[in-house]
C-alpha cells in the first residue's frame, strides 16, 4: 500500500493534497468553549463536559459541596449544570458536528482497481490491468462542504447552548415549586392541626354534654377533609421535588438527602413602575440574544452554501479522475482515466429546486420565530408584572391584613364575645392567606426566570394560564355556638 | 333685659357650657378623659381596684347645674336643672338635644345622643303647679321632639312628632310651656323616631316635688334604668338591637361604673326608678332591707296599699318610687335581679363550655395561638381570675363582663349593680365597711365543723 501511496504521488499534485486533508483526525471537545463563555456570560453559572463520561473528581467535589448545604436556586442550577447527564449527552451533539465538519474536509477514499486476463487458449501470463480512481470533484467542492459544514456546526453550538439555558430556566422553575410545595405541606399543616383541635374542642363539649352529636360529626368531618387536603399536598411535594431531583440528575442516596431553603424569598419592594421600566427593553433584548434565531441564521448560511454546491455539482455529479496501469502481452502502459457522467437525465435541477427550498424554509421559519421571540417577550413582560402586583399586594397587604384579623379576634374570644371554634377559623383564613401568598410568589419567581431565560437568549415555555390557581378558600360554615 | 336676650344669655348657663352644633367626634365636648379611661380599662381588666374617685364619687349632697333655687334630688352620676324664673312668672329650662360622647364605665365609652353634654339628660326637678317653659333646641343632624311621660298638659304639647306637633329639625328651637298639675316621678324621652333616639340615650327624668312634702325623707335618690347594645371594639350604640343588649346601667351607667349611694344609719331613704329600657323590665333588688312601693308615674299609692317588697319590677315606660328605712349599717348591693342584666358587654354567642375538660388542648392550640387559653370550664366567674392573673390584648373600648374590685377579691358583677354604703357615721368618702368581728362569712374551722358533725 505505501508504495502505491508513493507512486500515486508521483502521479498527481492533486492526489498530494487530497491525501493531506485526508489524514486528519477530529478534536474532541471543540467548540464547547464558547458555550462555555456564553453560559457563564449569560447564566452565570460553570459548565462542564467530561469526555471520559465519569464526573472529574474536582466537579464531584463542587456537586458534593453544593449539596452538603441548604440548596439555593443558584446552587441547584450549578449542580444541574455539572451533574445533568442528558446535558453531557447534549454536548455530544457538538462532537458530531465536529466530526460532521471534518468529514466535510475529508475527499472520498480513492478507488483501487486490479483486473487479470487469461487466455483460454495457450498458456500465457495473463493481462494485469491496475487502476486508481478518486472523486476529483469533491476536491473542487471541499471549501464550500467545509462551510455548509462550518455553519451547521455553529448552528450546533447554539443548540447546545440553548439546551443548557433550557435546564437553567427548568431547574429555576422546579426548585421554585419545590419550596412552595414544601411550603404548601406545612401550612396545611397547620390547617389541619387547627381543625383537629376545633374536632377535640367539641369532643370534650360533646363529652361534657353542651354540644349536640351533629355538632360534634360536622367538625369532624371538617377536619377529615382537610387531612385530605393534607395528604394530596404531601404527594405533590414529594412529585414537585422528584422533577427538581432528576434535572439535578442526582441518584443514590443523594437523591433524597438534599435539603430545600424552607421559604421563598419575599418579592423585591421595587416598585412596580421601575420594574415595567426595566421590563420596557426585553422585547429588543429577547430577540438580539435569542439563542434559537442564531442557530436558525447559521442554519440558513449552511443551506445558502449548500445552494452553492448544489449548482457546483449540477451537471457533473461524481467527477471521477484517476489513472489505468495495464500491462498487457508484456508491456506495462499507464494512462489517465476519466469517469465523466453524462448530464443527460439528471441535470442536478432537482437538487438545486430543493436546496432553493431548503434556503426559502429557513427564511420563513426566521422570520415567523423571530415574531416568536417578540410576542413571547410582551407576555413574559406581561406575566412577570402582573404576578408581581399579586404577590405585593398579597405579602404586603392581604396577609397582614389577616393578622391583624386574627390578633382582632384573639381579642374579642378574651372578651368572650367568640368562641374558640370562630378564633382556630380566624387562624385556617389566616393560613389560607398564607397559601396564596405562597402560590403568588412561586408565580411570581417563575415568572422572572422566564424573563431571565428571555435575556439569556433563550425561549421559555408561555404556560396556558397565568398562575397555578390558588385553592380557594374552602367555605367553612363553622357555627359558633 | 327684654326676655329673647335673657334666653340668648340664659341659654349657655342653663346648658352648661357653650356648646357649638356639632355632628363630629373631634368637637364633642371636652369632658372625656381618653387616657385615663385607657389607664382605668387596663386597672379594669388586671383586676386592679380603680383610683377612688373613679368608682365611688361622693353622692351625699344633690348637684344641681344652672337653676335658681336648689337641687333636692340626687341623681347618681348626674346633675338636676332646676330652672330659672322668667319675667312673667314661669320656670324656665333649656335642653340641648345633641351628640354627646358618653363613658358607661372607666374604660368603655360610646358616641351617644343626649342632653346638655349628658347622656342621659339632666334630672328635670319641678314643684307642683309651676308654669314651665321648656325650650328644646336640636342640634342632631335628625329632627326630634321631647314627650314629657305621664305628665298631664295639653295635647300639643304631648311631643308626639307628626301627631302632636311637626318635628323640631336641625337647627331649630321649639318652646314647650304647660303648667304642672300633678307631683310624682315622671320621665322625659324624644317621641320621634324613638327606636334609633332612645336607644341612642335620648331620655331623662323629669320629678314634680308636691307643694307640701308628703313624706319628708333624709335621701332622695332618682335613678334611670336603660339598656344598650354595644359591642366590644364599637364606639356606638346599635340602635336595631332587639333581645342582645349587652350594656345595662343605671343613669347610663354600669357597675363598676355607677356611683354607690349613701345613707347615714337610720335615715329614710326614697328611690325613685323610671325605666325606659327599649325591652325590658328590671326587678331592681335591694339586699339588706325591705322596701314599700310608695308611687308610680300615676300617682301615690294608698297607704293599704302598699306591700312590703325587696324586689320591685320596674315596667319598661313607667316609674317607681320605693322608700324604707336605712337601718343597718355595710355595703349592701342594690341590681337588676336579671342575671344578664348584671354583665357587662357579655357574648351571646359563644359555646357552652361550662364542664367541659379543655386545659389539655391549651398547649397544642398555643402552637397556632400564643396567646389562647381555655375559658369559661368553670363559668363566666374565671374570666376575672384570668385576667387577674397577667396581660389579656381586648378589643378596645370594652371592659371584662364582670368585676369590679372589692374588699374580698373581685365582685363578680356588672350592668345594673351599685352599692348602697349606709354608715353609722357618714363621710365623703365612705370606703368600704369594716363589718364587726364575727359578722363575716369565713372558713370553717375543723373544730367547728365536728362539734356539728358537718361531713365534708
Amino acid at each position: 500500500m505505501k508504495r502505491c501511496v508513493l507512486f500515486l504521488l508521483r502521479v498527481s499534485p492533486l492526489l498530494v493534497a487530497a491525501v493531506v486533508a485526508g489524514c486528519t483526525s477530529v478534536p474532541r471537545g471543540a467548540g464547547f468553549g464558547a458555550v462555555q463563555r456564553t453560559v457563564a456570560e449569560r447564566a452565570g453559572a460553570e459548565v462542564r463536559w467530561y469526555q471520559n463520561a465519569a464526573l472529574d473528581g474536582e466537579a464531584t467535589a463542587a456537586v458534593a459541596a453544593l449539596l452538603g448545604d441548604t440548596l439555593q436556586v443558584d446552587e441547584a442550577v450549578q449542580v444541574a449544570l455539572l451533574n445533568n447527564r442528558r446535558l453531557q449527552a447534549t454536548y455530544e451533539r457538538l462532537s458530531i458536528a465536529q466530526a460532521d465538519l471534518v468529514q466535510a474536509g475529508l475527499l472520498r477514499n480513492p478507488v483501487f482497481g486490479a483486473g487479470a486476463l487469461w487466455s483460454l487458449a495457450e498458456a500465457e501470463p495473463p493481462d494485469l490491468a491496475f487502476s486508481v480512481a478518486f472523486d476529483f470533484l469533491g476536491l473542487l467542492t471541499r471549501p464550500l462542504r467545509r462551510a455548509v459544514a462550518a455553519a451547521a456546526f455553529e448552528a450546533e453550538q447554539a443548540h447546545v447552548t440553548d439546551a443548557v439555558l433550557r435546564i437553567v430556566v427548568g431547574v429555576q422553575a422546579a426548585h421554585t415549586e419545590a419550596v412552595a410545595a414544601q411550603q404548601a405541606v406545612e401550612l396545611l399543616t397547620a390547617v389541619t392541626q387547627a381543625t383537629a383541635l376545633s374536632a377535640q374542642t367539641m369532643r370534650r363539649l360533646f363529652d361534657a354534654g353542651n354540644v349536640t352529636r351533629l355538632e360534634l360529626l360536622e367538625e369532624r368531618a371538617l377536619h377529615e377533609q382537610t387531612r385530605l387536603d393534607l395528604d394530596a399536598a404531601t404527594a405533590e411535594g414529594v412529585l414537585a421535588r422528584e422533577r427538581l431531583t432528576r434535572l439535578l440528575g442526582l441518584t443514590g442516596p443523594a437523591a433524597t438527602a438534599y435539603r430545600l431553603p424552607q421559604r421563598l424569598p419575599p418579592v423585591p419592594r421595587d416598585s412596580l413602575a421601575s420594574q415595567a421600566r426595566a421590563l420596557s427593553d426585553l422585547e429588543a433584548e429577547a430577540v438580539a440574544q435569542s439563542l434559537a434565531l442564531d442557530a436558525q441564521r447559521h442554519a440558513l448560511d449552511a443551506a445558502a452554501q449548500r445552494l452553492g454546491l448544489a449548482d457546483a455539482t449540477a451537471l457533473v455529479g461524481d467527477l471521477e479522475a484517476g489513472a489505468e496501469l495495464e500491462r498487457e502481452e508484456g508491456r506495462w502502459e499507464l494512462g489517465p482515466e476519466v469517469h465523466l457522467p453524462l448530464p443527460l437525465f439528471d441535470q442536478g435541477q432537482a437538487r438545486r429546486a430543493a436546496a432553493d427550498a431548503e434556503v426559502r424554509r429557513l427564511r420563513a421559519d426566521y422570520y415567523a420565530q423571530a415574531a416568536e421571540v417578540r410576542s413571547v417577550a410582551r407576555a413574559a413582560r406581561e406575566r412577570l408584572l402582573v404576578a408581581q402586583r399579586r404577590a405585593l399586594h398579597l405579602q404586603e397587604v392581604v396577609l397582614p391584613l389577616r393578622l391583624d384579623i386574627t390578633e382582632q379576634t384573639q381579642r374579642q374570644y378574651n372578651a368572650m364575645q367568640v368562641g374558640t371554634f370562630r378564633l382556630l377559623l380566624a387562624k385556617q383564613q389566616e393560613i389560607d392567606a398564607a397559601r396564596q401568598t405562597v402560590a403568588a410568589l412561586a408565580a411570581y419567581w417563575q415568572a422572572r426566570a422566564a424573563v431571565d431565560a428571555l435575556r439569556a437568549g433563550h425561549l421559555p415555555d408561555v404556560p396556558a394560564a397565568l398562575s397555578p390557581a390558588s385553592t380557594a378558600v374552602r367555605a367553612m360554615a363553622v357555627d359558633d355556638h | 333685659m327684654n326676655r329673647r336676650t335673657w334666653i340668648k344669655t340664659g341659654a349657655a348657663a342653663l346648658g352648661g357650657g357653650l356648646m357649638l352644633p356639632t355632628r363630629s367626634a373631634a368637637a364633642l365636648p371636652a369632658t372625656f378623659d381618653h387616657e385615663a379611661a385607657r389607664t382605668a380599662q387596663e386597672h379594669l381588666w388586671r383586676g386592679e381596684a380603680l383610683p377612688q374617685s373613679a368608682s365611688t364619687p361622693n353622692t351625699a349632697s344633690p348637684a344641681a347645674e344652672g337653676g335658681d333655687r336648689p337641687a333636692r334630688v340626687v341623681t347618681p352620676n348626674g346633675v338636676s336643672l332646676t330652672g330659672r324664673r322668667a319675667d312673667d312668672g314661669a320656670w324656665v329650662y333649656h335642653l340641648l338635644a345633641e351628640e354627646v360622647e358618653h363613658e358607661y364605665a372607666p374604660g368603655l365609652s360610646a358616641f351617644c345622643w343626649g342632653y346638655n353634654g349628658r347622656v342621659h339628660g339632666p334630672t328635670i326637678e319641678a314643684v307642683e303647679g309651676d308654669r314651665v317653659r321648656i325650650y328644646v333646641t336640636n342640634r342632631l343632624g335628625a329632627p326630634t321632639t321631647v314627650h314629657w311621660h305621664g305628665l298631664f298638659l295639653p295635647s300639643g304639647m304631648d311631643g308626639v312628632g307628626g301627631l302632636s306637633q311637626p318635628p323640631i329639625l336641625p337647627g331649630e328651637t321649639f318652646a314647650y310651656e304647660f303648667t304642672l298639675r300633678q307631683h310624682g316621678t315622671f320621665m322625659y324621652h324624644s317621641h320621634h323616631d324613638e327606636m334609633t333616639q332612645m336607644a341612642l340615650g335620648m331620655m331623662g327624668l323629669f320629678v314634680v316635688h308636691p307643694r307640701r312634702a308628703l313624706r319628708p325623707v333624709d335621701r332622695d335618690y332618682a335613678i334611670m334604668l336603660g339598656e344598650w347594645y354595644l359591642r366590644p371594639g364599637t364606639r356606638r350604640p346599635d340602635p336595631n338591637a332587639m333581645g342582645d343588649f349587652n350594656v345595662l346601667t343605671m343613669n347610663a351607667r354600669c357597675f363598676p361604673g355607677t356611683a354607690p349611694l349613701v345613707a347615714q344609719t337610720g335615715e329614710r331613704v326614697r328611690i325613685r326608678f323610671g325605666n325606659l329600657s327599649a325591652m325590658d323590665h328590671h326587678p331592681v333588688h335591694l339586699h339588706g332591707f325591705a322596701w314599700r312601693v310608695v308611687e308610680t308615674d300615676g300617682g301615690v299609692l294608698p297607704e293599704a296599699g302598699r306591700w312590703p317588697e325587696t324586689t320591685v319590677l320596674v315596667p319598661t315606660g313607667s316609674t317607681r318610687t320605693v322608700e324604707f328605712v336605712a337601718d343597718a349599717p355595710g355595703d349592701w348591693a342594690m341590681h337588676c335581679h336579671m342575671t344578664h342584666h348584671v354583665m357587662n358587654q357579655m357574648g351571646h354567642g359563644i359555646p357552652n363550655t361550662v364542664g367541659a375538660d379543655l386545659g389539655p388542648l391549651d398547649p397544642p392550640t398555643r402552637h397556632l395561638l400564643p396567646d389562647y387559653m381555655a375559658m369559661g370550664e368553670h363559668g363566666m366567674g374565671e374570666m376575672a381570675e384570668h385576667i387577674g392573673m397577667g396581660h389579656m390584648d381586648v378589643p378596645e373600648n370594652s371592659i371584662p363582663m364582670v368585676g369590679g374590685r372589692g374588699p374580698f377579691g373581685t365582685i363578680t358583677m356588672g350592668g345594673m349593680f351599685t352599692i348602697l354604703k349606709v354608715r353609722d357615721r357618714l363621710t365623703d368618702a365612705p370606703g368600704w365597711y369594716e363589718n364587726p368581728p364575727g359578722t363575716v362569712a369565713a372558713l370553717a374551722d375543723a373544730e367547728a365543723l365536728a362539734r356539728d358533725s358537718i361531713a365534708t
